[in-house]
């Protein structure tokens, strides 16, 4: 990686290219813990790679990059945070105030997270069929939990029960893949 | 975790929880240790399913659009190489005859400099004066001086007429961000990024007219031998192009595709996954960048990059909806109920039938067509939202929970809204809008009364 990195200060601004493939499955994971906008995250996510290869001459090239890129995807997401919800009501500073508050909990991307992205898709197929289809309506289709409750005519509740359960079984199926 | 903890997690996840349930969450939160964990886990868990479900999975796209972004080598070399590749496609006048006409250019100018090296020098043997030598050397060096300056406003030049901003629009000018609404004028070079509630409207030189809303980022490019041009890296813009001079056509350039048009009414959206095009008058060539098809888009018909199908409109698109009628919903399921009441003038809501204090407003419209509504209350909500809801059958349904909420969209399951109705008198007024003309508003004054 510190090679990659002084190759990429150097001016070979082709490499830079590596390190989005490599971080930002990641740092679109740390997006998307607090925000629902998919556009947003996008936005962000790009944004985060702009800052990184702007300011890359400041990174520390004896530590690992990864915790520093997402240092930048955490600023960025502060800063759309404070300035979007900054002019809300009440309700929206409550939203603000728990979302802050999860950032500051989750901590930096490990390169295990990455491993359990690149094997998730594997496990979504192993899923039972209905549940397999509530989970790709709710994360492909971006389906709210309601939403998918009316149209399968369940309760919010129940519907809540099946896709926690259901990312049980996603959780534990990529951890085994990821120690295999 | 109790399923009602479950739920609180789950639609806190999906950005639905109502402020009660928020709440709950923080109460939550802070008493119980575990739940806390289990919330903490979920959001992690949650952002990698998002991750792994995003359509961008091999980061190309990203890449492409950081690429441009940071305006390396090699993105001019990609962004020359989607220019060069959609011009041999399409046949775009403005790119292709550019080479030739560098070199006319270059030959011209290289004869004229001989032309004029030998007759200065021929006068000067002539003359023979040192004097006029000097005269000539400080006549080039006028000329020079004034070409450099010509240049110099060349690049600063303006484009464009500020007509409308609105909100936190900025304007980004050689790297320093000015509020548009300080600025008049647009130049070659500067860009435009919208923030929340922000709009901006300008005016090109021929009358074309450009509105762009909150959310989008662009760059605005001119150039006298390709025409006007704008790279709309990310949202939205509305676009009464003017008759264009042949062969410079007005080029929109977003990362998914690129609209050539000489000359008429339409939209883009642009996101990061597909752009689409909704052509109101005349007719604009759309190429899709990854595969470079293209088509030909004409009035009352949309695109867009994920299909490239030509969806039809129909004869009369810009046909504005038309409110029917409002209803009040009560209910604390946040589930569509029967529990509504129409609102007239006449109308009186009892507080005591709304015992949650939940309610929720339902319009009937009268077409699907509308993009979004401005509603006023005078309550607390205020505001405007985008709307994209296509039902079968009109009357149309449409709940209005995320007022405040910009670019969220009515949500159709209605998440009903926890501010308590209070005695007196309530006026709602509702406008629909598409493509920014606002349609008949519609309003109703009605009375609450209770205990």
């Amino acid at each position: 990686m510190k090679q990659l990195v002084q190759s990429i200060l150097s001016g070979d601004k082709e490499a830079f290219r590596e390190i989005v493939r490599r971080y930002a499955p990641g740092v679109r994971a740390f997006l998307a813990c607090n925000l629902c906008d998919q556009q947003m995250i996008d936005d962000l996510t790009q944004e985060t790679f702009i800052a990184s290869y702007q300011n890359l001459h400041q990174a520390d090239l004896d530590q690992e990059l990864g915790p520093w890129i997402k240092g930048i995807a955490r600023n960025k997401l502060r800063m759309y945070l404070r300035t979007y919800y900054r002019k809300q009501d009440v309700f929206q500073s409550l939203k603000f105030e728990l979302i802050e508050d999860i950032v500051e909990e989750i901590d930096t991307m490990s390169e295990e997270d990455k491993e359990q992205i690149d094997n998730l898709q594997n496990c979504i197929k192993q899923l039972p069929k209905r549940s397999r289809e509530i989970i790709k309506a709710r994360y492909f289709s971006n389906e709210t939990v309601g939403n998918l409750a009316q149209r399968l005519q369940s309760t919010v509740t129940a519907m809540s029960s099946v896709i926690y359960r259901s990312k049980q079984i996603l959780k534990d199926c990529v951890k085994q893949a990821v120690n295999e | 975790m109790t399923k009602e903890a479950i739920a609180l997690i789950e639609t806190f996840l999906d950005g639905s929880s109502t402020e009660e349930e928020l709440r709950r969450i923080k109460d939550l939160k802070n008493e119980d240790s575990d739940f806390r964990q289990k919330l903490i886990e979920s959001c992690k868990f949650n952002g990698i399913i998002q991750s792994a479900s995003h359509e961008d999975t091999d980061c190309q796209k990203l890449i492409e659009l950081v690429d441009l972004a940071t305006g390396s080598t090699n993105s001019r070399a990609f962004e020359d190489r989607i220019i060069n590749s959609l011009d041999t496609k399409v046949d775009i006048k403005g790119f292709t005859k550019i080479p030739t006409k560098r070199k006319t250019v270059r030959k011209r100018l290289n004869k004229g400099r001989q032309t004029q090296s030998k007759k200065r020098l021929r006068k000067n043997q002539q003359q023979n004066s040192k004097f006029i030598l000097l005269s000539g050397i400080a006549a080039i060096l006028a000329i020079i001086s004034g070409l450099f300056i010509f240049l110099n406003n060349q690049n600063t030049a303006v484009i464009a007429q500020i007509i409308e901003a609105d909100g936190d629009a900025e304007i980004i000018r050689k790297g320093k961000s000015y509020r548009a609404s300080n600025l008049k004028e647009i130049h070659i070079g500067d860009s435009f990024k919208g923030a929340n509630f922000s709009k901006l409207t300008l005016r090109y030189k021929d009358g074309t007219k450009i509105s762009l809303r909150e959310g989008s980022h662009v760059d605005f490019e001119f150039s006298p031998n390709k025409g006007k041009q704008i790279k709309l890296r990310n949202g939205f813009l509305i676009a009464d192009v003017a008759k264009q001079p042949t062969g410079k056509a007005f080029v929109i350039l977003t990362p998914n595709a690129k609209a050539t048009v000489v000359g008429t009414l339409f939209k883009i959206d642009s996101k990061l996954k597909a752009t689409s095009m909704t052509v109101t008058e005349g007719l604009v060539n759309f190429t899709r960048i990854s595969d470079r098809e293209s088509v030909d888009v004409p009035a009352n018909h949309r695109i867009s990059t994920k299909d490239m199908m030509l969806q039809n409109l129909g004869d009369n698109p810009l046909k504005i909806a038309r409110i029917e009628y409002l209803s009040l919903i009560y209910d604390n399921k946040g589930t569509v109920s029967d529990k509504y009441k129409t609102l007239n003038k006449d109308s009186l809501i009892n507080i005591v039938d709304i015992p949650t204090g939940k309610y929720n407003f339902l319009i009937k419209l009268s077409s699907d067509n509308f993009d979004y509504m401005s509603i006023t209350y005078n309550g607390t909500l205020t505001g405007h939202e985008d709307v994209n809801m296509i039902e079968a059958l009109a009357p149309y349904n449409v709940f209005s929970d995320n007022i405040n909420k910009p670019n969220r969209g009515f949500n159709p399951k209605g998440i009903f809204s926890t501010q308590e109705l209070k005695k007196g008198t309530l006026t709602v007024s509702i406008t629909p809008y598409l493509d920014d003309i606002a349609g008949d508003t519609f309003k109703v004054t009605f009375r609450i009364v209770g205990p």
